[in-house]
Parts: structure tokens; C-alpha cells; sequence
């Protein structure tokens, strides 16, 4: 079982463990390999992020507006087009009967030997 | 040995070269100590000046060539924290049902070159600690004592006040001391 005093030893020594990292140099051939990455990436992969995050931003904008136009939709009154309600057969036979124009229509294109 | 802005920002090569060689080590160690690991190290400093030869124009006269690129290096590499952060959030779930509950998580793949071997052990509890630190106070603790920089070069870096800086290594040591308390702890009992 370690004391306190052990384990504040470890934390010390662990605080002094990066104290002395000695400086690396850098791998030979570094900046021909910069050079060559440089060359090798295409252009065109930037403008991808900087349209993405345009485009991300139009997708949501039509979404709202989607979702905007459905709810105005959704709560708006709705015309009732309830049916008319007769009350006796009367009104009814009133309603749907033949009117006097369309009588007229019928005894125009009755042939003549039908004509009363 | 200075490098002709001027030229850089036509575009020369050769000016190009120059300014890595001058500035790549102390960009390739910054990364070092920010990420312990050779290859990722070596990744992430070519990433920078790749980035520094593209957006030299952006580079106002006058200021300091070497704090602009330590300025991208720090970037580079909270990206690429992050991206490793964003890999493991899926043992989440993992974690949730596991017992082992180590204060610290140990960083899997630390390789750092400039640590001596007798103190490889004590050096990852110590980075394992420092990655579950914010970053500004990462950033402090790393520049101040493996950088070897003094609180005005980091303010400058860091773009703080150097009080800001004396608040940031202080919090960070505070915060490691609690973390590595609770890991040696845990080691000691078990």
C-alpha cells in the first residue's frame, strides 16, 4: 500500500516527466514532401466546404418554408360543404323537377310525328 | 535567418522552403507536445505550412511569422483532438457499462521521441491527464512547459493577456494534480 507521500512523489515526478523532452528534428526530406502534398491536393476540394455549409443552410430554409405552408395549411377554416337537408318530399321533387327551359329543350328535339 | 515575407507571398518556392526550415522543428515539437505521437505529429506540421502557403496572403506585414503559424499549428491540432474525440464517442455506451472507471484514459498510441524511456509511464498518465483539460488551459500548460516559452510569447500566441496565461497554467496544474492524484490512487489500491 502506498502512502500519500508515494503518490505525491509519482504526481511530482510525472509533472517533471515532460520538463526535459528533448527537441526533435524534423524527418529528412520534410519539405519535399510538403512541396509534393501541395501539389497533389486539387483545388476543387476546398470550394466543396465552403458550398456545403451553403447548401446545408438552403436545405433547412426550404424545409421551414415547407413546413410553414403545411401548418397555415393545416389550421386554415375549411369551407363546409354540408348537404342541402330537405325537409318533405316536396322540396325535393321542387328542386330536381324539370324547369320550364328544359321542357321547352325536350319538346324542340321530339321528332314531329311525336309531337302531341 | 529571417524569411522574405514578400516573396512568399508571390508564391516562391524557394522562399517556401526557407521559412520551413527555419520554423518546422519548433512547429514539428509544438505538435509533439500537443499530440505524442511521431506520424500525427509529422501529419498535422505538414498540414500547417501547406495551409500557411495558401493563406500567406491573409499574413499582415508586421506582425510575427512565428506566432501566425504556432497560431495554425494549435488549430490543427484541436481539429484533430476533436476528430479522435468524435471517433471514441461511440464506446460511450461501452463505457456506461463498464466498471473500470480510471480517472485518466490513457492515450493508446503515445510515442513521443523526446521523452526519456525512465519517464515514458509517468509522461502518459500526465498527457492522459492533460487531454481531459480544456484546451485553453492545454494549450498554456503545453507552450509553458514542454515549449519552454515565457507568459508574454504565450499571451501572444494564445492571443490572451499574460494574467489570462498566469490564471490558465495555474487552473492547469491544479487540474492535473487532482486527476493524477486520482489515478495514482486508484493504482496504488488495486
Amino acid at each position: 500500500m502506498e502512502t500519500k507521500q508515494d503518490i505525491e512523489d509519482q504526481i511530482n515526478r510525472a509533472f517533471e516527466s515532460v520538463k526535459n523532452t528533448e527537441p526533435i528534428e524534423l524527418p529528412s526530406g520534410f519539405s519535399d514532401k510538403v512541396l509534393a502534398k501541395l501539389h497533389a491536393q486539387p483545388t476543387y476540394i476546398r470550394s466543396m466546404y465552403t458550398i456545403s455549409p451553403l447548401l446545408k443552410v438552403a436545405a433547412i430554409f426550404i424545409l421551414i418554408l415547407v413546413n410553414i405552408f403545411t401548418l397555415r395549411l393545416a389550421l386554415s377554416p375549411q369551407p363546409t360543404t354540408a348537404p342541402t337537408q330537405y325537409v318533405t318530399i316536396k322540396d325535393f321533387v321542387n328542386d330536381y323537377q324539370i324547369n320550364d327551359a328544359n321542357e321547352e329543350l325536350l319538346t324542340i328535339n321530339t321528332p314531329p310525328h311525336e309531337q302531341p | 535567418m529571417e524569411v522574405d515575407i514578400q516573396e512568399l507571398k508571390a508564391g516562391n518556392e524557394q522562399a517556401f522552403r526557407q521559412l520551413m526550415s527555419v520554423h518546422g522543428k519548433g512547429i514539428f515539437n509544438l505538435c509533439l507536445g500537443m499530440i505524442p505521437n511521431r506520424e500525427d505529429a509529422e501529419d498535422i506540421t505538414q498540414d500547417v505550412f501547406i495551409e500557411a502557403y495558401r493563406h500567406i496572403g491573409t499574413f499582415r506585414e508586421g506582425a510575427h511569422i512565428k506566432t501566425w503559424l504556432f497560431r495554425i499549428a494549435l488549430n490543427k491540432c484541436y481539429d484533430h483532438i476533436k476528430y479522435f474525440k468524435r471517433q471514441k464517442r461511440h464506446g460511450i455506451m461501452q463505457s456506461l457499462f463498464d466498471k473500470d472507471d480510471n480517472p485518466i484514459e490513457l492515450p493508446s498510441n503515445f510515442q513521443h521521441p523526446g521523452i526519456a524511456i525512465e519517464n515514458k509511464e509517468h509522461a502518459r498518465a500526465l498527457y492522459g491527464a492533460l487531454a481531459s483539460l480544456p484546451e485553453n488551459q492545454q494549450t498554456a500548460f503545453t507552450l509553458y512547459e514542454m515549449q519552454g516559452m515565457d507568459y508574454k510569447q504565450i499571451a501572444e500566441t494564445m492571443s490572451v493577456s499574460v494574467s489570462a496565461v498566469e490564471s490558465l497554467l495555474s487552473r492547469a496544474r491544479a487540474g492535473l494534480r487532482k486527476k493524477l492524484h486520482a489515478y495514482y490512487s486508484r493504482n496504488a489500491s488495486s
